[in-house]
């Protein structure tokens, strides 16, 4: 998980919308969930 | 990770030693013990984890289609399993058929990996019974997740153009030299993958590539901006990678 707090300190200031697909939307698409 | 929303962890293993034989954990002690969904939670209690995704944990060949069966039990109590990727013997060509089947009866069976990253030829990928067990995966609306280590994208991306009709996931970022702070040629490479619409890059194991005493953010920084640069924001998705991440690091 600490490639994730990483992610996270490397893109604190990407817009929210590009961390929901990262973190959360492109996987649901992908793998289907 | 204390994001407002739940995210996804995309790259989970679990694994139990007295259930199925597992090879490679011999030669590991520090993970040759079960890790099972009560340790992840313990692990990730500080992340709003929403989803999981496992990802085969290389038990031998033949109980693959037990690995899948044991994992949709536990996902009867850890209800944020949502989906495996199963492993399949795509190189027996035609013959894995039987064996995609079979697993395409378990609707949480959403892809398969079979693992590549140990193989030292670089282009065992591209002989003709893979070529002809990956193209197999798209009657089953199968995914295959790619790992591999950065020599080995060359080949990769002779076989993911091959197969158009399959979809990959690429695994760790295909396992860049972190440790040793190269970037080249992985970068080049990496490029050149991510101009084939028909893969995305999981931005996951990071950590256990780089020096444990050197994995924070500024070392991981070139990597992830590279491959976020390669596949932009439509194409990438997280993954904890755990416990092989706890190699590198307690979480």
């Amino acid at each position: 998980m600490k490639t994730g707090w990483a992610l996270k300190a490397i893109l604190a200031d990407e817009p929210e919308a590009n961390l929901i697909k990262l973190f959360q939307t492109n996987a649901e698409r992908i793998y289907r969930v | 990770m204390n994001f407002l929303f739940p995210i996804v962890d995309a790259h989970v293993h679990f694994w139990n030693p007295a259930k199925l034989n597992y090879p490679w954990l011999a030669s590991v002690p520090a993970l040759n013990r079960a890790f099972l969904p009560e340790d992840y939670s313990l692990a990730t209690k500080s992340a709003n984890v929403g989803k999981m995704i496992f990802v085969e944990c290389g038990c031998a060949a033949s109980q693959s289609i037990d690995e899948a069966k044991w994992i949709s039990e536990l996902a009867t109590r850890e209800t944020r399993l949502k989906g495996i990727v199963a492993q399949a013997s795509v190189e027996l060509g035609t013959r894995v058929t039987g064996e995609l089947a079979t697993l395409a009866k378990n609707p949480l069976v959403k892809g398969v990996r079979r693992n590549l990253q140990g193989e030292t030829d670089t282009d065992f990928c591209l002989q003709p019974n893979f070529i002809t067990g990956y193209r197999a995966l798209a009657k089953f609306n199968f995914t295959f997740d790619l790992c591999i280590v950065h020599s080995q994208l060359p080949a990769v991306t002779q076989l993911v153009a091959r197969c158009p009709e399959v979809f990959f996931v690429l695994d760790h970022c295909a396992k860049p030299a972190i440790r040793d702070q190269k970037l080249d040629p992985w970068r080049q490479h990496l490029r050149e993958l991510a101009a084939l619409p028909n893969v995305a890059c999981k931005i996951s194991g990071l950590v256990t590539e780089a020096n444990p005493a050197r994995c924070g953010a500024p070392d991981l920084q070139p990597y992830v901006r590279h491959a976020l640069d390669c596949f932009g924001f439509d194409r990438v998705l997280f993954g904890g990678d755990w416990p092989v991440c706890q190699l590198a690091t307690p979480l």
